[in-house]
């Protein structure tokens, strides 16, 4: 499947994609990344979460893992990581909105010109 | 006393059954770590919000999801018709009261009607929510007329008028559900069989 088939990805399911490049994390972790990587803006309670998960899973984005990151950890705890489509994806999303940021740029300083 | 958790737990019944069998652990470990971490306060802010925004929203798509048993919302809204029309014939509170029980039945069962009656093949299934859908709708508008009828006609009390009002919004409830859903199942066309080749 063509990873530009995603886009634009809704900002939960950006967001979720973002915080699972750093390596595969459990439901509160991924929590915690997306309101530092979004500086609070972005505030996901349980279900927006499971839901957002749900679907990257359905969509073959993410998936779970049974790999433990740390030993000893809880386990009832799953952990979820990024599918090659899912990278793919939310590298082309990451491009689309880097040249939406510098046109918007250009657009500005030639206003402000 | 019942803990936080106890209570999310509950709360977390709101949610689709599919959904509820597949995140329901984890969204209330979620929360209890959210409770901890953050204290009861916070994490009841931003769980009540969710909850107010996720129910209705995932309640909405597990019913307009193809994949959904038909039968059981053909089943409910057969139901609801009956019951309907029950109200009509045999008087406006034994009505009710069928009503009432056919909707507890139908709620409570649904999971098994729909197993005991699991249409096969997408095309029945479309066929059956049509089939539901114009049930429904002529359950609605059959209790419209006779309500305009005897508003019309009689001098009805409040209470009569709100128990009307009740059929005719599960009535409708149910008519447009499966009207929606009928229309959000792709339908299939069947294959021609395939002759055999001569020997």
């Amino acid at each position: 499947m063509d990873p530009t088939d995603f886009l634009p990805l809704p900002q939960a399911q950006y967001h979720i994609l973002v915080a699972l490049t750093g390596g595969e994390l459990h439901g509160y972790a991924i929590m915690q990344s997306v309101e530092t990587t979004s500086g609070e803006v972005v505030r996901m309670g349980p279900a927006t979460l499971y839901g957002t998960l749900k679907r990257l899973v359905d969509g073959g984005l993410v998936e779970e893992t049974a790999e433990r990151p740390t030993v000893g950890d809880d386990a009832r705890r799953r952990y979820y990581r990024l599918t090659g489509l899912g990278r793919a994806a939310c590298i082309a999303e990451s491009d689309r909105l880097a040249t939406l940021v510098q046109r918007t740029h250009a657009n500005l300083r030639l206003g402000t010109a | 006393m019942v803990g936080h958790a106890e209570v999310y737990r509950a709360l977390v019944r709101c949610y689709p059954r599919s959904f509820r069998h597949e995140y329901g652990d984890d969204l209330v470990t979620h929360f209890t770590e959210m409770v901890d971490h953050r204290g009861p306060g916070r994490a009841w802010r931003r769980t009540t919000l969710d909850l107010v925004v996720t129910v209705p929203r995932y309640r909405l798509e597990a019913v307009m999801n193809p994949r959904r048993s038909s039968a059981a919302l053909f089943t409910l809204v057969t139901v609801l018709a009956l019951a309907g029309v029950l109200s009509i014939l045999v008087g406006l509170y034994p009505g009710i009261v069928l009503l009432a029980i056919a909707v507890v039945v139908a709620v409570t069962q649904r999971s098994r009607l729909a197993q005991s009656t699991r249409p096969p093949d997408p095309e029945r299934r479309h066929r059956l929510l049509r089939a539901a859908g114009a049930l429904g709708t002529a359950c609605v508008v059959s209790t419209a007329a006779f309500w305009i009828e005897l508003s019309v006609t009689e001098n009805w009390h409040g209470g009569k008028l709100a128990a009307y009002n009740a059929v005719f919004f599960l009535t409708s409830i149910g008519a447009v559900t499966c009207l929606i859903a009928a229309l959000r199942t792709p339908r299939t066309r069947r294959q021609p069989a395939v002759s055999r080749p001569l020997a």
